[in-house]
């Protein structure tokens, strides 16, 4: 069934050696001022993720020569944990689904790893960069790779932690620090959920016999119906839950902003790429049971859609360039749910694919705008820059274009897919939710577009606002940064033809089709089969989703280029709207007041000062001040007299007497 | 009446406890003392009466030889008392509480 | 006959030892011990203890009590200080209770105890020559370490008596 994969270990072995190595030269010279060594460092770190890239190329290869029914690749590595009835392996399971997450993330990780080498020159501490950043593609790899649920568990935790460590890279800025702990801490809360839902399942399957929770094991254990109704949404729940921690959605998505504390090249690699898509990844992997479950799915939908909007709005106020596009990418995390909320889980992934290419491209412009202004991130103090910094700007707009929705751009048939996706797809839980879901994911679309344009004009459009010394060392940035730029606006320009929808091309939809063998479809349809309203319908959503896009491009043209006082005016009629926006809703405030504040005043004056001072530290007291007046009592009969002594001995000599009478 | 076995142990337990008695309650060192040497000389008396119901001398050997240790204590023992009292000018046992606590 | 003489040694050997626990002066108490121990001599003779008999006159009442009453002159304590250290009732009377208690229960615990056997001792019994061969024989050992511990004691003794300087 399964043929084994002769290259597989080696995607994730050159990161991990490529993270010990640079690990061992970053302990070793990290007494030193100055950076040693940097171009060796520099070349391993970029060397291992491009030989992960090559490895996965030659697997992909690999798995297309094989049959549709059987393609899939496996490695066993060594065996893991045997304790009672958990068997877990330590497996690699390469098939169409991990492969093509896998080629964006070794790829558009190589290229960021290059980019990093121009974006840091400056910087101290790149040994150590470039072993975390290595680390984490080890990481994600594991958790692509792994074929079971623990495996990709490990993965989830390193990427988790190699955020942490790289959000908070410049840890010795208190905010850095204090955000890379934000993430890991609030990431946890969401794994908390996760690692329910793997015990509910594994106590769903574990009565049959043993198992090593892959997901092989269990699709056969949800075929042979281990798992009933209630547990699996409950299990599907908390698993999500995991996912919206670590895909930053609703509630947990409250790391992502403050994660653009760390370089911006890992912001466009952990959190625009890579990282944050690993909740779909999981949803889409265990997509078996999510179907199984349609209030888990229904919730997933809801959750998807209501942080695009939500998202969207926060990042139309935002004057930092950086936290626009973490919104913006919360938002569209959003939307991934949303599309495999409604069971399409090809539309979905597609849009992964999508937006790691223009995200990444959007991101690591912005680092390059960064770099070009010596560190001036506000958009209040940028303008003009298209002509100034122009391999910058044009691949900005090209990526631009395909976030905002324009055909023929990538995010236009993704996003459009999984607009008409949760239009015409059924939902047997609440009968009337697609209309709505599709609403709510056709107005965020415009906001979308409306918040990219403002960015885009007051970046690179209009007259130049910038200070004195960023407008003198003004400067283009170097080709080790241009062309990764290049290379991500050209696939922000291509990749989307290969999602092409069936009703415009048949089989234009590549993707959907490579991914059916792993994919399951919800009740409600398959992906490829045409809708019963006719091709009709699909044309006129199509037009509108271009239409709404359009719409918010021309509002951002005219709000932000045309007429620039016209914004401030909207903001002051609108008040505490525009207020309760820019304060970000106060989530961050509120979690402060609820959960935070009630912790610390608990552990404080409950715990510590109640129980363990006067509780425990007054019982351990107390003891040895029984002790004391105890034997201050005992001490009593040492007189010191020993005629007493013996009359005492006496008296027990007679006691003993009388009782032996 | 016939002298029996029990006779002689009787009055060896009574001067016994009489010895018992002087150790008990007095405070003159020396009266303790001697009342120790009739202890030891009741429980002579004992295995000197055993000896002749079981018509052995080796009862008499271990009276030999508790005299004999007696002698050896009373030597000592008055030597530690002149001590003290060359020390601290009185052999009243309430004063010597030394080793209190 | 036998009961004249043990019913005297006995009442003689309780009285000395009553007046011993008694007295305030240790020189009378140091007679009353005399006396008991020259009564309890006589019971020695009367038990065919023949060298019994002669070390407890010569060692114990001799030596011993001597010894006790230099002493008694050594320290040469006065009137007033023996008066100091007379007994007191209540001391005497809790002491005494004990006593008669364990004086009691000890005399129940050894009822029963037979008398002596019917046919009569061998000749020679109890004299020095007999009493001789088995300390020679099995306590041999026994009679050297006390040997020793008579070494140790007199130079103890010695030791303990010399002044200071």
């Amino acid at each position: 069934m399964t043929s084994t994969g002769s290259l597989l270990w080696l995607i994730p072995l050159a990161p991990l050696v490529g993270a010990i190595v640079n690990g061992a030269i970053a302990l070793a010279t990290s007494h030193r001022e100055r950076a040693v060594g940097r171009g060796i460092v520099g070349a391993i770190g970029c060397l291992a993720p491009s030989i992960a890239f090559v490895a996965t190329v030659a697997s992909f290869v690999q798995l297309r020569a094989l049959p549709v029914d059987a393609r899939s690749l496996t490695q066993h590595l060594f065996s893991w944990i045997a304790a009672g009835r958990l068997h877990v392996d330590a497996g690699l399971l390469f098939d169409p689904l991990s492969c093509a997450m896998l080629l964006f993330v070794t790829g558009i990780g190589a290229l960021i790893h290059f980019y990093s080498l121009g974006y840091m020159a400056h910087e101290r501490g790149v040994a150590r960069y470039f072993a975390y950043l290595n680390l984490f593609t080890f990481a994600m790899v594991i958790l692509v790779l792994g074929d079971g649920l623990l495996p990709m568990f490990v993965g989830w935790e390193g990427v988790g932690l190699c955020s942490y460590l790289l959000i908070g890279f410049w840890f010795t800025d208190e905010e850095k620090a204090i955000a890379g702990n934000k993430a890991f801490i609030v990431n946890r809360i969401g794994d908390f959920g996760f690692l329910l839902g793997i015990f509910l399942i594994f106590w769903s399957i574990v009565p049959s016999g043993r198992t090593g929770l892959t997901y092989r094991e269990i699709a056969a254990a949800a075929a042979h119906g281990a798992f009933s109704p209630g547990l699996l949404t409950a299990a599907c729940l908390l698993l999500f839950m995991g996912a919206t921690g670590k895909s930053a959605q609703l509630p947990l998505y409250v790391w992502l902003p403050d994660a653009m504390a760390g370089p911006t090249p890992v912001s466009a690699l952990i959190h625009a790429a890579t990282m944050v898509t690993s909740g779909i990844y999981m949803v889409c992997r265990l997509s078996f049971l999510f179907v199984a479950a349609p209030v888990a799915l229904t919730v997933v939908a809801i959750v998807g859609a209501a942080t695009a909007f939500f998202a969207a709005t926060i990042g139309l106020a935002q004057n930092d360039i950086k936290k626009i596009l973490a919104y913006s990418t919360v938002s569209q995390l959003g939307y991934m749910f949303l599309g495999c909320g409604v069971g399409a889980f090809s539309a979905g992934m597609f849009h992964v694919v999508t937006h790691a290419f223009f995200k990444a491209c959007l991101f690591l412009g912005a680092g390059s705008v960064i770099h070009a202004l010596s560190g001036e991130q506000d958009i209040r103090r940028m303008g003009g820059l298209l002509k100034r910094i122009p391999v910058t700007g044009y691949t900005f707009l090209a990526a631009w274009l395909a976030i905002a929705g324009i055909v023929p751009f990538a995010g236009f048939f993704s996003k459009d897919e999984i607009l008409w996706q949760a239009f015409s797809r059924p939902n047997e839980v609440l009968p009337w939710l697609p209309r709505v879901l599709w609403a709510v994911g056709f107005v965020t679309a415009g906001i979308t577009a409306l918040y990219m344009t403002r960015l885009i004009a007051l970046v690179f459009l209009g007259k130049p606002r910038l200070t004195k010394e960023a407008e003198n060392h003004l400067h283009e940035s170097p080709a080790s940064m241009t062309v990764p730029l290049i290379v991500l606006a050209a696939g922000s320009l291509v990749v989307g033809f290969l999602g092409v929808p069936d009703f415009l091309v048949r089989g234009g939809d590549r993707f959907g089709a490579w991914l059916v063998p792993v994919l399951a479809s919800a009740a409600g349809g398959a992906a490829e089969t045409a809708a019963p309203h006719g091709a009709s319908l699909e044309w006129g959503l199509m037009l509108a989703s271009l239409g709404i896009a359009i719409a918010g491009i021309l509002a951002g043209l005219l709000l932000y280029v045309r007429f620039p006082e016209v914004p401030g005016r909207i903001a002051a009629r609108a008040g505490g709207l525009y207020r309760a926006v820019v304060n970000k809703y106060w989530v961050d405030e509120a979690y402060r007041a609820v959960v935070i504040r009630p912790i610390q005043v608990g552990a404080r004056a409950f715990l510590w000062k109640g129980i363990d001072v006067r509780g425990i530290d007054f019982i351990v007291n107390e003891l040895g001040f029984a002790s004391r007046m105890g034997s201050s009592v005992v001490r009593i009969a040492q007189t010191g007299a020993v005629q007493l002594y013996a009359a005492v001995l006496l008296i027990g000599v007679v006691v003993l007497l009388w009782v032996m009478r | 009446m016939a002298i029996t076995l029990s006779h002689y142990v009787g009055l060896a337990v009574v001067l016994f406890f009489i010895g018992t008695l002087g150790v008990l309650s007095r405070r003159n060192a020396l009266i303790v003392f001697m009342s120790i040497e009739l202890q030891l000389n009741a429980v002579n008396l004992v295995f000197a009466a055993f000896a002749r119901y079981w018509m052995r001398v080796d009862a008499h050997v271990i009276v030999f030889f508790v005299i004999a240790i007696a002698a050896v204590e009373a030597a000592v023992g008055l030597a530690i008392l002149v001590g003290i009292f060359r020390a601290r000018r009185t052999v009243d046992l309430d004063d010597m509480t030394v080793m209190n606590e | 006959m036998n009961g004249v003489f043990f019913w005297a040694f006995a009442v003689i050997s309780v009285a000395g030892g009553l007046v011993t626990v008694t007295r305030r002066s240790p020189l009378t108490a140091a007679l009353g011990l005399a006396v008991s121990l020259i009564a309890v001599a006589g019971l020695f003779a009367m038990l065919a203890a023949h060298l019994l008999f002669i070390l407890q006159i010569l060692v114990y009442a001799g030596a011993i009590v001597v010894l006790i009453i230099f002493v008694i002159m050594l320290i040469n304590q006065q009137p007033k200080e023996l008066d100091a250290m007379r007994l007191r009732g209540r001391r005497f009377i809790a002491s005494a209770a004990i006593c008669a208690a364990g004086c009691a229960l000890t005399l129940r615990a050894l009822r029963g105890l037979p008398d002596f056997p019917p046919q009569g001792l061998p000749p020679g019994f109890g004299t020095a020559a007999d009493v001789g061969i088995v300390t020679f024989g099995a306590y041999l050992i026994p009679f050297e370490i006390l040997g020793l511990i008579l070494l140790v004691g007199i130079l103890g003794a010695v030791v303990l008596a010399k002044r200071e300087g």
